[in-house]
């Protein structure tokens, strides 16, 4: 019996431990499931876009242009000058998610985003390809991400935060903050051809830490779900 | 009535650091004449003529032309002047005509085709004018530089050793020039040589410097007509000519003989006299032509002859 | 003033009836549409090569090869070579006289020495003047032209700078004055050597030498040597640069404009004092 007991008593905790993982991970997909959701709300959008830019060794003015998206995955700011983009779209991560069946999702704990509590969800690929982890911060309230972080082979990490304003409902942010790995940015002498300059970087948007780059997109003016046509998306019209 | 003075050098110096390149020189030159200025080479001439002209600063002194200080009045004297210093040198790559019309300019003018052109005629360059200078020989580049220092009217020419470099018939025609300038334009003309034989065939009144210092000055008709001469006689017999010479008083101022030619140190004067005194011998003479030394000249006025 | 007037004109007859005169703006066509053309051919290699660090972490989006980056990088390659096409004609401007002989008889105009040389300064402003334009025309306007408007990327070797289309045009303007008085000081310095020699290759040589000299003692790395490059021209020359920082580095660009401008007036005084004392000999 003693035996029994003692026996016993791992298989239980075991089967705890199996039985409330199943049923947290089951309800991290549900709460994926309620942000994608959401988000397919949305088939295609246009808004106004401001760009400012806080990448090392880069000196970026803002920038206006305007920004199209339309479902599942199409894209584009365009604007009349030169941008620096993250590689991925900002709706990448959420296009990943949509394929409940593609990641295992685990709940790791909470955490206060600006006054609202978020979920944070870690998402590791099933199978093997660029993306190697995600993490969300989810406000379940809201079902929108409040901030998400992606650690690719290719790119290093990538790091989103969202800033809800008027269009909650359609889970399409007002702010969004890339935070993305920069490597060093070095143009030889002989190119830059700066022989008298003084080796110390003197403008203030390049002042930010190195090593991370800095993204803000500003939307405002949305027109949402007026079926755009394709041909916005075509790169090679201006 | 006394006449005008277009130039005068008051006590004239110029001192390089070691060298005294002029010397207290003073001098006058008349409005209206033509001026000799003579020495060797190395006298001072140039720098003098180039003091005239406000080229060299003198170390002390006064230059005064036409009653102006050129230290004072530099641009109104030069207005009135025209000048060639030395050679003449023009810009080679452009026409001659456009080296005229420029100099022209820099006197304030604004010379019209037709009054180019008749510089050109004047100075005996006439169809030439679009040529570029580069194609110019020495001799019309010296006729370009006249006309350039005429071309502004001036009252006062200077000439800086104008017969340099050319050719015989080139050295008449200059002459010739000068002459009418001086007699039909009544224009003052100063004029640098060592030829003193030149000066003697144009000049009204000359100077003579030596190290910076004026050795002589005057009319050249005062100080030349008594010297002796260099007479070339051309005669159809030479040996005669020669013994009959040697058996009169003429045997004293004999120098010597070549190809048929007879050389005489006799006096202007004594010309004539010699002439019928070879004809009278049945000697007939072809020809009779005299030059002057400007060394020999130099040594007798310093008494070291 | 009057003198001044109708000696100016002149002189820019006399510049530009030398064939060398006319060097520099052939080297100025070549240069620039050589540049052009490589750019044309292949410029979206070199700018991957120079991108590849930051196109790692993002995606570079914008007509980068544009006119304004064509424009800035033919400024920075004749940088080097403009001081040597401006020495070859004002380094002539007195001493090409004396040479040829025609000072004797320039000098014998009623024209005051001072008048003469402020017309050839002049003279010679106004050429670096038109080189400036010409280079402004072809750069920019070719640059243009074939490669049409867009953002500039500021290639140093620390930063990427860029600036926008709207933003650029007052800068390369700016950024033309500033290479107009830096070809000036080389004017005037010429202009001045050209004063003391009777040959016209001194003054051309000396100017490039010093150029050379004070470019290599800007470049090396030795703390005497930094204790000297405020006082260099050259250090001030390459300034129009820094017309294309953001933010602009006013007091930088003031400081090295006065000291441009001091050293045209330092240059133009001794020329002035030696010229107008002048004995003419030759």
């Amino acid at each position: 019996m003693l035996l029994q007991s003692t026996v016993r008593k791992p298989l239980v905790l075991l089967l705890f431990v199996l039985f409330y993982s199943t049923t947290y991970a089951q309800t991290a997909k549900q709460i994926i499931a309620a942000v994608t959701k959401k988000f397919g709300l949305v088939n295609d959008y246009s808004a106004v876009i401001n760009m400012q830019f806080d990448i090392p060794s880069v000196n970026l003015q803002k920038i206006d242009g305007k920004v199209f998206y339309k479902k599942p995955n199409k894209f584009r700011i365009k604007t009349q000058g030169i941008v620096f983009l993250p590689k991925q779209n900002p709706y990448f991560a959420i296009t990943a998610l949509s394929d409940s069946n593609s990641y295992t999702a685990i709940l790791s704990g909470e955490e206060k985003i600006n006054n609202s509590t978020t979920t944070i969800i870690n998402v590791i690929p099933n199978s093997e390809g660029d993306l190697i982890l995600g993490k969300f911060w989810i406000d379940k309230k809201n079902a929108v991400v409040l901030k998400s972080q992606w650690t690719t082979k290719s790119n290093g990490t990538i790091q989103i935060e969202n800033f809800f304003g008027t269009n909650m409902a359609y889970a399409l942010p007002d702010k969004m903050l890339f935070t993305v790995d920069v490597t060093k940015f070095k143009v030889p002498k002989a190119v830059a051809v700066d022989i008298n300059s003084k080796s110390s970087p003197k403008s203030s948007n390049a002042s930010g830490v190195k090593g991370t780059g800095k993204i803000t997109l500003n939307f405002s003016q949305y027109t949402v779900n007026k079926k755009l046509p394709d041909a916005v998306f075509d790169e090679t019209k201006n | 009535m006394a006449q005008e003075l277009a130039i005068q050098l008051k006590n004239l110096s110029k001192q390089y650091k070691h060298i005294t390149a002029v010397n207290d020189l003073s001098l006058t030159v008349n409005t209206g004449e033509i001026f000799g200025f003579l020495g060797p080479n190395g006298a001072g001439k140039s720098t003098t003529i180039r003091m005239m002209l406000s080229l060299i600063t003198p170390t002390k002194g006064d230059v005064i032309i036409f009653g102006k200080q050129l230290a004072k009045e530099r641009n109104a004297i030069l207005a009135n002047i025209g000048c060639i210093i030395e050679k003449p040198d023009f810009y080679l790559y452009l026409s001659a005509k456009k080296n005229l019309e420029l100099f022209a300019r820099m006197n304030g003018l604004r010379p019209s085709a037709s009054k180019l052109e008749e510089m050109f005629d004047l100075v005996g360059l006439a169809g030439r004018s679009s040529d570029s200078v580069k194609t110019y020989s020495h001799g019309m580049k010296q006729r370009l530089g006249l006309a350039q220092a005429l071309i502004h009217e001036p009252a006062l020419i200077v000439l800086d050793e104008p017969t340099t470099g050319l050719d015989p018939q080139g050295i008449i025609d200059l002459r010739n020039l000068i002459l009418r300038l001086k007699n039909e334009f009544g224009k003052t003309i100063v004029l640098s040589s060592h030829i003193l034989s030149e000066m003697e065939l144009i000049a009204d009144s000359m100077v003579i410097i030596n190290k910076g210092k004026a050795v002589v000055q005057g009319k050249v008709a005062e100080l030349l007509s008594n010297e002796d001469l260099i007479v070339r006689f051309e005669v159809s017999d030479t040996e005669r000519a020669k013994s009959e010479i040697g058996f009169s008083q003429w045997n004293t101022f004999f120098r010597n003989d070549e190809n048929g030619r007879l050389f005489m140190q006799i006096s202007k004067d004594e010309i004539p006299l010699l002439n019928s005194f070879l004809v009278e011998k049945g000697v007939s003479v072809s020809g009779i032509t005299y030059q002057r030394s400007l060394e020999d000249y130099f040594l007798k006025l310093t008494h070291q002859v | 003033m009057k003198a001044l007037f109708q000696m100016t004109p002149i002189e820019l007859f006399k510049i530009t009836t030398k064939p060398r005169s006319y060097i520099g703006f052939l080297a100025i066509t070549v240069i620039v549409l050589l540049i052009e053309f490589a750019f044309y051919i292949d410029g979206k290699t070199y700018l991957q090569f120079i991108m590849q660090t930051l196109e790692q972490s993002f995606t570079i989006q914008g007509n980068i090869l544009n006119g304004n980056l064509i424009c800035f990088i033919i400024l920075q390659m004749l940088i080097v070579q403009m001081p040597l096409m401006v020495a070859l004609v004002t380094g002539d401007l007195i001493s090409g006289e004396a040479a040829g002989g025609t000072i004797r008889l320039l000098l014998t105009k009623p024209v005051s020495h001072a008048n003469i040389l402020m017309a050839k300064y002049l003279a010679g402003s106004i050429y670096t003047f038109l080189l400036i334009l010409w280079l402004g025309v072809l750069a920019l306007g070719g640059g243009y032209l074939v490669f049409g408007h867009g953002d500039l990327m500021v290639l140093k070797s620390e930063e990427l700078v860029i600036l926008r289309d709207g933003d650029i045009l007052w800068r390369f303007l700016g950024a033309f004055v500033i290479a107009f008085l830096s070809l000036n000081v080389i004017a005037t310095f010429s202009l001045m050597l050209s004063c003391f020699t009777d040959n016209s290759i001194g003054p051309i040589i000396t100017s490039m030498s010093v150029i050379i000299l004070f470019t290599i003692i800007g470049t090396i790395d030795i703390p005497f040597f930094d204790q000297l490059k405020p006082f260099l021209f050259t250090t001030h020359m390459i300034i129009w640069r820094n017309l294309f920082d953001n933010p602009l580095p006013k007091s930088q660009i003031i400081t090295s404009i006065t000291v441009l401008v001091g050293h045209i007036i330092l240059f133009l005084s001794i020329a002035f004092y030696h010229f107008t004392r002048k004995d003419i000999q030759n």
